[in-house]
């Protein structure tokens, strides 16, 4: 009886987290009847892929996702490297301040995002990367959390396996390139999926600093069309879904690797 | 963002103050005196946290 009600509980948990996911999907599909009418409708009346098409005829969404996926990938590329770099000393080098290191990096996370925003637009500002794809990037490359995943990764290496290496005459460099990097690498996969997800939606960061249209990634672009379209919500809508059906790939291919991440985090 | 801070500053945060200071009206000190109080603020939440929160056991 306790299972069923626990069951119930999370089926409703659900349909409320999918529920906006769906009545966009429902938007975009439908061509008739008004969105805001009350009861909802929450099955699309006379569907029609002509809202997407529309999509793709008013705005330039290839250069858009262009853009987003040079975005993402260099976010990625740079959030794996520096984190790594970032991590290995923490979980198995000694040296002085160890502790107040990892102290101020696990502070950063109570800091507010808006915080760093103001802190991050005049650091891009004064090094001159306003509308550039590296302003857009350069912030988002280094996090306390994926630091915190990949130490954690690394702590879970077995320290024989770097004393053999010491005693074959290894330096800490082919340590942690040769030894370190390839025992991690499914951790590496979770930080760089969990990565890919939150640089592809990132919207803030990227309208601050961008300003040239043709510069904009998908999330930011999209909402071109509200300008575009006046009220066509629906057209807003199919452009919404196309922005989220690769992370909804991402994520339906990768969903292990997610839930390693969560459970990084709860450790 | 979504609301703008309305309707009537209803959901006029003190962090969209520093968002609306600094990244609307290029007010950046006010901005940024803002976001420094709303740091100290979390910072004193989350030692506060650390202190009363603490597992007894490890």
């Amino acid at each position: 009886m306790k299972k069923t009600a626990q069951y119930l509980l999370l089926a409703a948990i659900a349909l409320l987290c999918i529920f906006p996911f769906w009545w966009t999907l429902v938007t975009a599909l439908s061509t008739e009847g008004n969105i805001f009418s009350y009861p909802p409708t929450f099955w699309p009346k006379q569907p029609s892929l002509e809202n997407f098409v529309e999509v793709f005829r008013v705005i330039p969404i290839w250069a858009f996702l262009k853009n987003s996926v040079l975005i993402t990938a260099f976010t990625v590329l740079w959030k794996l490297v520096l984190c790594s770099m970032a991590a290995y000393p923490l979980a198995r080098l000694h040296f002085k301040g160890k502790k107040l290191v990892f102290g101020l990096i696990v502070a950063t996370m109570v800091l507010p995002s808006e915080v760093n925003f103001l802190v991050n637009f005049i650091t891009v500002t004064e090094l001159g990367l306003v509308d550039t794809y590296s302003g857009v990037i350069l912030p988002n490359v280094v996090n306390a959390v994926a630091i915190l995943l990949l130490k954690q990764a690394f702590e879970e290496v077995p320290q024989d396996l770097v004393d053999a290496a010491r005693v074959d005459g290894a330096s800490e460099w082919t340590i942690f390139t040769k030894i370190m990097l390839p025992l991690i690498a499914p951790w590496l996969a979770t930080v760089g999926i969990l990565t890919a997800v939150e640089a592809w939606n990132e919207y803030i960061w990227p309208s601050i600093v961008m300003s040239k249209p043709d510069e904009f990634p998908l999330s930011v672009g999209v909402l071109y069309l509200r300008g575009t379209f006046g009220s066509s919500t629906r057209v807003i809508a199919a452009g919404t879904i196309i922005t989220i059906v690769p992370t909804l790939a991402a994520f339906l291919f990768t969903q292990r690797y997610f839930m390693r991440g969560m459970d990084g985090a709860v450790k | 963002m979504l609301t703008q801070g309305g309707p009537m500053n209803s959901t006029f945060t003190a962090l969209y103050y520093a968002y609306d200071q600094g990244l609307k009206h290029l007010k950046l000190p006010r901005a940024l005196a803002a976001s420094f109080i709303v740091s100290l603020i979390c910072i004193g939440i989350a030692l506060l946290c650390l202190r009363y929160l603490k597992p007894k056991h490890r």
